[in-house]
């Protein structure tokens, strides 16, 4: 099978060899930083606590405050020597505020990659890719929490994204990559060919071996009415390149969609997509045989137009062992310690995660794809942990959008999920899934007239999860793999313009857990093979202000002052408080 | 894979053109192409310069060293590229770019390529680091700041900044801060301003963090903010907190200021950064000109707390006069000046001794760190204070059209006595000794260099003490300098004839003059000449000879030795047995193992030529050679004498 997706890669390539003039062209890009932090920490967890009868002694050896800071300085050269012909490579120089004189200076080079035309026609990309195809196939989904765009923590965002490669949920890969598009049919009418090839995993020349990521996309574009594609996607191991590779793993979704627009205004969309994933083991012990899995996404939407709400409502099906790596792949890595104040206790253990981490700390991110399901936190997200790829999950979608810049109310959103298992587990009963999602823009200054903007912003997002246990005669296993959980985020915040680019904000950003849930464990081919009991009652609630002045749309200056109480009602005595001065200066260029 | 191939095959001619992002994987960055090198000015730039300095040492002996010194590898001949300052590199260039609205960055990669024969493989650094910069209009003023690298900046003179001085200097010496000026033009422009040429970091600190400043303000308000780090609150090997914060205040009015200033040092002595010590100091400036004079005068209140409860406070003063010629016949600057002991700030433009108490780096009295060593018993040059002192200096110009004199005068008293010890800097080789043993202390066969940044000082103990190890008096201190310039026109050529001479003393009794005999505990004695011919258009020919004699009396040492706390320490004695301590461990240096034949009786010479060449109006070629000796006739292991030659190729771009 490799062997086959390599050489339809190798056709690609062939076809793009070509010669080129010189037409000499330098141009930079990239993006400087400069971030100062003032973090410290209070409350109970820093004093003696008494439970019961037990004495809880303070935390004496964590630290109540960190101060530090660091400017970096991307540049990229963008090469192109023809017109056809384009070299970027991205260096970073990354300055500790505590190194003088040359000490604490990093440089590492973060991208590299040649793309070009060929005649015009054949378009290609070796080195770094960035890949999207759909959430099914090969997708980036949001993070826990969604993707936070209120004014107060726009910056925090974009920086994440652009550390991680994950601006329009996209993945990051190196690789090649080779596009065109054939002519059919009549004019308008087309075939589009994307495929691409990466390493999805670099060997350790003993026991790990080479992972290497296929895939492409065939879509027949019919002018004026919608497409239909194909697409695939497919991992799979070089045994070969690690000396004592006990086996190899292999995985392949294809699917088949269609976008359909069946009124010549477009008024309506019908859009639906059908796929199936494989996955399968050579020479592994105990290695689970191969099998098949699949998804059905069936929708329609009405688009927004003309300041009139949009709507969308879709059925959703992905089996419960459903495999598909790149659509998969989570951004929030909670097996990541956070950067900041990042121990407490005297044991010195892990900070947990709190929702201003996933808002702000890039090292708690992952950037690349993982084959096996990673690890999540169900109080930051149960229903759809996955994306929309998320396995065993069966129900419908359904939402509503409007933006419309020049109403009071400029944007309004609300997203409902209800879902169920497709099979039980641990027992036969099905979790259900609820999920509420709305966010909500309000322009104060429509309603005065005045130049400068007034935004009051929210969103909420709710999840409920809930299964019934066993019902039995025996008291003993009554009840057992009952679950209840809700967890609730919300954001809010002002922000107001005091002078052309310079806005003051101040916001709220909360999130709370309570309820019990079982986390599936599993093992190294994500077979669930137990199930670990967790019980949540959490309060994790933040307050800021600060202000942003505007250099361009893509040069911010952020000053921002915030505060936390994070509190966990069965481990009271690991209550804090954080208070953090951060001060941000970011620009993309 | 046969029908693939035959299939994309028929499919070829129906390639369409590609068009737009129509492909999902094909969306670019949110990145837009900015500048093109062509059009420099408009975004990107690259700026810097190239530096090339080839260094020739030849000791007649190798230069004494103790061999449990870490920095016993002086080799008495050196022959290759950079000395042993990481500043400057042999390529600075800076990388800037401005994408509009008001913003930009830049960093300065610092490329060494010492000629090591590490061939591809050479390291290379930032020199000041990465720094962004913004300035933003508001309506009430404007903002701007910097972000990030060592920006060099001041807050005022007690607070932040660094002594400026009077520009009493040889010019022989080919600093790393040099521009690419000839000689003779340099030579020209002292005589006619009184003033050197050089760059941005002179009379400033380093500061690294955030600097903000709002500027046209309402009434003439300005502010200056700095949160950040200086070299003294850096952690970046233990990661407990340290910082630097401060500002200043200002009411300005046209040039004249009167202003509120605050500088403030604080660490966190443990990791749970509970420990809290360091150093505040906050004071009132006034900067006014008048018609006929002006005055400019700073004072306030410093104060140092250690993690042990320890507080102390202390004031600092210093008021200055400037008369214009039109009252005095000549321009006259008188000032009066009192620093507490307690009145401590590594950074300011006084120097400052009496932070032992202070935890880690805030003690800067341990010396070494390239910062703020103990200067506290020092002669210093007509104008450097220093705290625990007070006094007064005065200063007076006279210039004619190729002539031009300057005399200054400081006269300082102890205000408690503190330290025996005393110390004295080189001036005519300083540079040269420094680049012995850098950033060292206690070292040399008597253990009392000690080397800084580009400059060696050493030390001398007053043993006529009380029971507590002080001096029995108060000391004072006199400095006496006087400059003389001097233009010589031989046909179309332009000679200078520069002179620059220094006369100090410390003693246990008042003087108004320096003290010339043995009354004085110690005396220095310093004479700089320098002969700047402007031999063809772009060729300058420079002689130099200098010379130096420090004396102690016999009321000081004539022996070191380390102390029972490992301290080096000074005794006069007839005999080593009379020590309390450990005798240095160099049986073979007289002096370390019996006492010296006399007192501190130290002189040192150096005569040396030198060569520009202009190449172009961006670069130059220096060439310097200088011989040099220094010898002390009682501790006589002190005996250095060799040669130095330099070369040096810069071009700016």
């Amino acid at each position: 099978m490799k062997t086959r997706y390599i050489l339809l890669f190798i056709v690609g390539l062939i076809s793009c060899t070509d010669s080129f003039g010189q037409n000499d062209k330098f141009t930079v890009y990239g993006a400087g930083r400069f971030v100062l932090q003032n973090n410290s920490r209070s409350g109970q967890l820093f004093e003696q606590s008494i439970v019961g009868n037990d004495t809880i002694p303070a935390d004496t050896v964590s630290t109540r405050r960190e101060i530090g800071g660091v400017a970096l300085f991307d540049l990229g050269f963008r090469i192109k020597p023809n017109s056809s012909t384009e070299i970027n490579a991205l260096t970073r120089v990354s300055g500790d505020l505590d190194g003088f004189w040359g000490a604490g200076v990093g440089f590492t080079f973060r991208e590299l990659y040649v793309r070009g035309i060929v005649k015009n026609k054949v378009r290609y990309r070796v080195g770094d890719l960035d890949l999207k195809m759909t959430p099914f196939t090969v997708y980036n989904s949001d993070p826990d929490l969604g993707v936070h765009r209120m004014s107060s923590l726009r910056l925090f965002q974009d920086i994440l994204e652009y550390e991680n490669f994950n601006r329009d949920n996209m993945w990051r890969q190196q690789g090649a990559q080779v596009d065109f598009k054939f002519s059919v049919g009549k004019k308008g009418d087309r075939i589009d060919v994307l495929s691409y090839i990466t390493k999805n995993r670099q060997t350790d020349y003993f026991f790990v071996p080479d992972r290497l990521m296929t895939g492409g996309q065939v879509a027949w574009n019919r002018e004026g009415l919608g497409r239909i594609f194909y697409q695939t996607n497919n991992f799979f191991e070089i045994a070969e390149t690690a000396q004592f590779a006990d086996g190899t793993s292999a995985t392949s979704v294809h699917s088949v969609g269609a976008e359909i627009a069946p009124f010549d205004n477009k008024s309506l969309v019908l859009y639906g997509e059908v796929g199936t994933s494989y996955q399968g083991y050579e020479d592994l012990d105990n290695a689970p045989e191969r099998e098949m899995n699949g998804f059905i996404d069936l929708g329609i939407r009405v688009p927004s137009k003309n300041n009139k709400f949009g709507f969308y409502g879709e059925l959703l099906y992905v089996s419960s062992a459903f495999r598909s790596p790149g659509a998969q792949s989570r951004r929030v890595n909670y097996n990541s310690t956070a950067e900041n104040l990042s121990f407490q206790t005297n044991q010195e253990t892990v900070r947990p995660l709190t929702a201003f981490d996933l808002i702000q700390d890039a090292s708690v991110y992952n950037n690349t794809i993982a084959v096996n399901l990673q690890n999540f936190n169900p109080a930051f997200s149960n229903v759809l942990p996955f994306g929309k790829a998320t396995p065993n999950r069966q129900g419908l979608l359904v939402g509503t959008v409007r933006e419309a810049d020049s109403l009071f109310v400029s944007k309004v959103g609300v997203d409902l999920g209800l879902l169920t298992e497709v099979s039980g587990q641990g027992i036969s009963d099905y979790r259900n899934f609820t999920m509420v999602d709305v966010n909500v823009e309000l322009a104060l200054s429509q309603l005065w007239g005045g130049q400068r903007e007034t935004n009051i912003e929210g969103h909420f997002h709710m999840e409920q999860t809930a299964r019934d246990g066993l019902v039995s005669d025996s008291p003993a296993v009554e009840g057992i793999g009952a679950l209840d959980l809700s967890s609730n985020y919300f954001e809010a915040g002002i922000s107001h313009e005091i002078s052309p680019g310079l806005a003051l904000h101040i916001a709220a950003i909360g999130l709370t857990a309570n309820g019990n849930e079982f986390i599936a464990l599993r093992d190294v081919y994500g077979q669930v093979n137990d199930f670990t009991e967790s019980v949540y009652d959490f309060s994790d609630m933040s307050y800021m202000f600060g202000m942003k002045y505007s250099f361009s749309p893509q040069s911010h200056l952020q000053i921002q002052y915030r505060t936390s109480d994070i509190t966990d009602d069965l481990a009271p005595t690991t209550a804090y408080q954080w208070n953090q001065f951060i001060f941000t200066y970011n620009m993309f260029f | 894979m046969k029908k693939l191939l035959l299939i994309l095959t028929l499919l070829t001619p129906m390639l369409v053109l590609a068009s737009g992002d129509d492909t999902l994987s094909w969306k670019p960055l949110n990145n837009k192409p900015s500048y093109q090198l062509n059009q420099i000015t408009k975004g990107f730039s690259i700026g810097g310069y190239y530096r090339l300095y080839a260094l020739n040492r030849n000791l007649v002996e190798p230069f004494k060293v103790l061999s449990d010194n870490q920095f016993a590898n002086t080799p008495p001949f050196v022959f290759g590229v950079g000395d042993v300052y990481r500043d400057p590199p042999i390529l600075l260039m800076t990388a800037s770019v401005r994408p509009g609205g008001g913003a930009s960055i830049s960093m300065d990669y610092a490329l060494y390529s010492n000629f090591t024969n590490s061939n591809g493989s050479v390291p290379y650094n930032l020199n000041l680091g990465v720094s962004l910069y913004g300035t933003v209009p508001l309506e009430f003023g404007k903002l701007g700041f910097q972000l990030g690298g060592v920006n060099w900046t001041d807050v005022s003179g007690m607070t932040f900044s660094s002594f400026a001085g009077f520009d009493r200097f040889s010019l022989f010496e080919r600093w790393a801060w040099e521009g690419i000026g000839q000689a003779s033009d340099r030579a020209s422009m002292f005589l006619d301003t009184g003033r050197i040429n050089r760059e941005a970091r002179w009379a400033n600190q380093a500061f690294k963090g955030l600097l903000i400043d709002l500027y046209e303000l309402p009434y003439g308000i300005s502010t200056r903010i700095l949160y950040g780090k200086t070299p003294a609150t850096l952690s970046l090997l233990d990661n407990v907190p340290r910082f630097t914060a401060g500002g200043r205040v200002r009411k300005n009015v046209g040039q004249n200021h009167v202003g509120v200033n605050t500088m403030n040092y604080v660490q966190y002595s443990d990791s749970t950064a509970q420990a809290r010590s360091g150093i505040g100091i906050h004071t009132v400036d006034v900067n006014w000109a008048f018609k006929k004079f002006s005055v400019a005068a700073e004072g306030g209140l410093a104060e140092r707390y250690a993690t042990d409860g320890v507080k102390e406070t202390g004031e600092g003063v210093r008021i200055r006069l400037s008369l214009d010629s039109s009252l005095t016949r000549l321009p006259i600057e008188i000032s009066a000046f009192r620093l507490a002991p307690e009145f401590v700030n590594y950074y300011g433009d006084f120097l400052s001794g009496n932070t032992q108490f202070l935890d880690g780096g805030l003690n800067q009295n341990i010396g070494g760190g390239g910062g703020a060593t103990n200067f506290a018993g020092s002669i210093t040059d007509v104008g450097q204070v220093v705290n625990n002192r007070q006094g007064f200096t005065l200063n007076t110009w006279w210039k004619r059209k190729n002539i031009s004199i300057n005399v200054g005068s400081m006269i300082s008293t102890e205000l408690e006595r503190l330290s025996n010890r005393l110390s004295y800097g080189h001036k005519i080789n300083g540079q040269t000794l420094s680049r012995f043993a850098p950033f060292a202390t206690n070292i040399g066969p008597y253990r009392r260099w000690n080397s800084f940044y580009r400059g060696v000082s050493e030390d001398v103990f007053i043993t006529d003490v009380d029971t507590a190890g002080l001096p029995m008096n108060r000391l004072h201190f006199n400095t006496l300098q006087l400059q003389y310039k001097q233009r010589f026109k031989v046909k179309d050529k332009n000679i200078y004839l520069l002179y620059v001479g220094m006369y100090g003393s410390a003693g246990s009794s008042f003087s108004a003059l320096p003290i010339f005999g043995d009354d004085a505990y110690l005396r220095t004695n310093y004479s700089e000449f320098d002969l700047i011919f402007d031999l063809f258009e772009d060729i300058d020919v420079s002689f130099a000879f200098g010379m130096e004699r420090i004396q102690g009396n016999s009321q000081t040492n004539n022996l070191y030795y380390l102390d029972n706390e490992g301290n080096l320490a000074g005794a006069n004695v007839e005999s080593v047995s009379e020590i309390d301590g450990t005798l240095i461990p160099a049986g073979s240096y007289e002096g370390a193992s019996t006492p010296s034949l006399s007192y501190l009786n130290q002189q040192s010479r150096m005569t040396g030529i030198g060569i520009d060449v202009k190449l172009s109006p961006q670069s130059g070629l220096y060439i310097r050679h200088r011989r040099f000796w220094q010898k002390d006739d009682g501790f006589t292991a002190d005996d250095i004498q060799g040669t130095e030659t330099t070369v040096e190729l810069k071009v700016y771009f």
